[in-house]
């Protein structure tokens, strides 16, 4: 069972990472962008896996059939011809330099592994403790999980409007890729939910640190991880078995993918469609994803064309919206066939909506939980953003900043601003909405946050790509 | 004036601007790492006993063999929380569990106190099995 297990779980990433590593035509050396490409690889292996489960489900006679066979067959040829045409091409697989470069230590390097030492022992407590995880795993991810996997020809009783459960409407990454691996074990593994959201949490925090590696320097690329694993709730969140860490990691995935698209030389097609495929992904993950999709999409287009008109924009976006097909196919798919209609949606009137809306005490409070929310992530007694902006201060920022964290930001400010606006015309109690959901939602943004915000600051030594680029 | 507030801040500190960074990170680390000890040992009795749900699931045991293996069954409950009704359905899933009696085969699912279903209409429910653990399985008896 372990064997067929670590086969689902790294099959998918070994093949994304290949395939990635394939695809990169940058000198092979840089160990931050090994890291880069294994996180990479971690969401989109483990993301397309969902969608291609999704799509076998679909095909009538498929559904009980020999999945896992014909999946290994496909995973262990597909990684056997990327294998040998990187050796064909005189690639490594991985970099020499890579141990030299995690082993390099100083007092910051010392922080980070101690948190991280601690913080994935406590991980692994609190999944042992709750393998079931928190209440909406088993009253949401889990619970469809369970009915993908048990349900045979039958799986879609998972959607049954005779089912008196939350969020019928979710997209499937997260319960797709847990029935995925289920039916590999041929059973329900309970703790196997807590260590794929470890995977997506460990892959948040190594993309992190190359991409600030990459883009300006380690110093900022160590300040931001030991915020994001110095952050109990952020890193402790993925034993709830939510699927809110998987959301955090796509989001983030697509900002740095343009700020890398944006900041190195020469062609640089392949990491658009790449930011495609995660902003896809994000949306196949939860419904705020869709959100996020609508967000970078409108963000990116305005930049670029504030700079070199519209058409260039609508060019430029191409590459974006081809990456993104299969995961908006497979959504369109599920909300076309499957989900019923959403929650929030559904329960609200015109005259209700254009109340809440202008009510000015309604937005007051959301605004201002929501400036909290963001302020005191963490439940620290010391906010993380207060080192996070101490750092901002000490540093300085740069004037001219690039297109790459400019659409970051305003992708980010977009998301708060459509998070905000649910919550102004949520049909539900105000109080017990924003109660339940708030912290998850800032987590949701929280990495990206951190990242594109010490971008803003100077390069404290040569980054990998401008080291590359000189 | 965030600008002089930087200088000032860059120019107060008696200590460079690196090490006195590296001494917030470092007292940010150790707060964590208090957090992250204080969270792990307090989960010393979490781990000595079986978790809620794997429990909530062991109720169910005996009455899993007189289910169909598919389809729908009713659901009658001494309590009317939601988690009860969710935790039955993740229990019994890939079974559909109606949230109402109205099906020929009932699972009730008592916690505090067993309060069969009444007569509704022209139907009544007969017991099938009854578990000491609150679990009642029901059939429902059109008149």
């Amino acid at each position: 069972m372990i064997v067929s297990l670590a086969v689902s779980v790294f099959g998918p990433i070994i093949v994304a990472y290949l395939l990635l590593r394939h695809s990169c035509p940058e000198a092979d050396d840089s160990p931050s962008l090994l890291v880069a490409m294994v996180c990479l690889a971690v969401g989109m292996g483990l993301g397309l896996a969902s969608c291609v489960f999704f799509l076998h489900l679909l095909i009538p006679g498929l559904a009980g059939g020999p999945f896992v066979m014909m999946e290994t067959a496909v995973l262990a040829g597909s990684a056997a011809v990327l294998w040998g045409a990187l050796r064909e091409r005189g690639k490594s697989i991985v970099p020499s330099r890579i141990l030299e470069e995690l082993l390099t230590s100083d007092v910051r390097a010392l922080c980070l592994w101690s948190v991280l030492a601690i913080a994935c022992l406590t991980f692994l407590l609190l999944s042992l403790a709750q393998p079931h995880g928190r209440w909406d795993a088993w009253a949401v991810w889990n619970l469809r999980a369970r009915f993908l996997v048990k349900g045979g020809e039958n799986w879609q009783d998972g959607f049954s409007p005779l089912l008196d459960v939350p969020h019928l409407d979710y997209p499937l990454l997260v319960p797709g890729l847990i029935a995925r691996c289920w039916r590999y074990a041929g059973a329900d593994v309970t703790v196997l939910p807590a260590l794929i959201s470890l995977l997506f949490t460990l892959a948040t925090i190594g993309l992190t640190a190359s991409a600030l590696s990459l883009l300006r320097g380690r110093d900022q690329a160590l300040v931001a991880c030991l915020l994001l694993v110095g952050t109990p709730f952020y890193f402790l969140h993925g034993t709830t078995q939510y699927a809110d860490v998987h959301l955090a990691f796509y989001i983030l995935a697509t900002l740095v993918l343009i700020c890398l698209h944006d900041k190195g030389p020469g062609e640089r097609r392949p990491l658009m469609i790449l930011a495609g495929t995660m902003a896809g992904l994000a949306g196949w993950t939860k419904n705020e994803g869709l959100l996020f999709f609508v967000a970078i999409v409108a963000a990116r287009l305005v930049i670029v064309a504030h700079s070199r008109g519209w058409q260039p924009s609508l060019r430029t976006m191409l590459p974006f919206t081809t990456g993104a097909l299969v995961p908006l196919v497979m959504i369109v798919l599920f909300k076309g066939m499957l989900a019923p209609p959403n929650d929030l949606v559904a329960a609200q009137g015109a005259d209700s909506t254009l109340d809440a809306l202008l009510d000015p005490s309604r937005h007051a409070r959301v605004w201002w939980a929501l400036t909290t929310g963001i302020l005191w992530f963490g439940n620290l007694a010391v906010p993380p953003t207060l080192v996070l902006a101490l750092y901002l201060y000490l540093s300085g920022t740069e004037r001219d900043l690039a297109s790459g964290p400019t659409t970051a930001l305003l992708a980010l400010a977009l998301m708060v601003v459509g998070y905000g606006l649910v919550y102004v015309t949520t049909p539900y109690p105000l109080h017990w909405h924003l109660q339940t959901s708030l912290d998850r939602l800032v987590l949701h943004l929280w990495p990206s946050l951190v990242v594109v915000l010490l971008l803003l600051t100077p390069p404290t030594e040569a980054s990998a790509l401008e080291g590359k680029s000189a | 004036m965030g600008k002089g507030v930087a200088q000032w801040l860059r120019c107060a500190t008696p200590l460079g601007q690196d090490e006195a960074m590296t001494i917030v990170l470092v007292l940010f680390t150790i707060l964590s790492v208090a957090t992250y000890a204080r969270l792990a040992i307090g989960l010393r009795t979490e781990l000595a006993r079986v978790d809620d749900v794997t429990r909530y699931e062991r109720r169910f045991d005996d009455i899993r063999d007189h289910l169909p293996a598919r389809g729908t069954v009713g659901y009658h409950a001494d309590n009317n929380a939601s988690a009860e009704y969710y935790l039955t359905q993740y229990t019994l899933a890939p079974i559909i569990v109606a949230h109402t009696p109205d099906h020929p085969l009932v699972v009730g699912n008592y916690y505090y106190e067993v309060i069969h279903p009444e007569r509704s209409g022209n139907a009544t429910f007969r017991i099938l099995r009854e578990l000491e653990s609150g679990v009642v399985l029901y059939h429902r008896d059109a008149t």
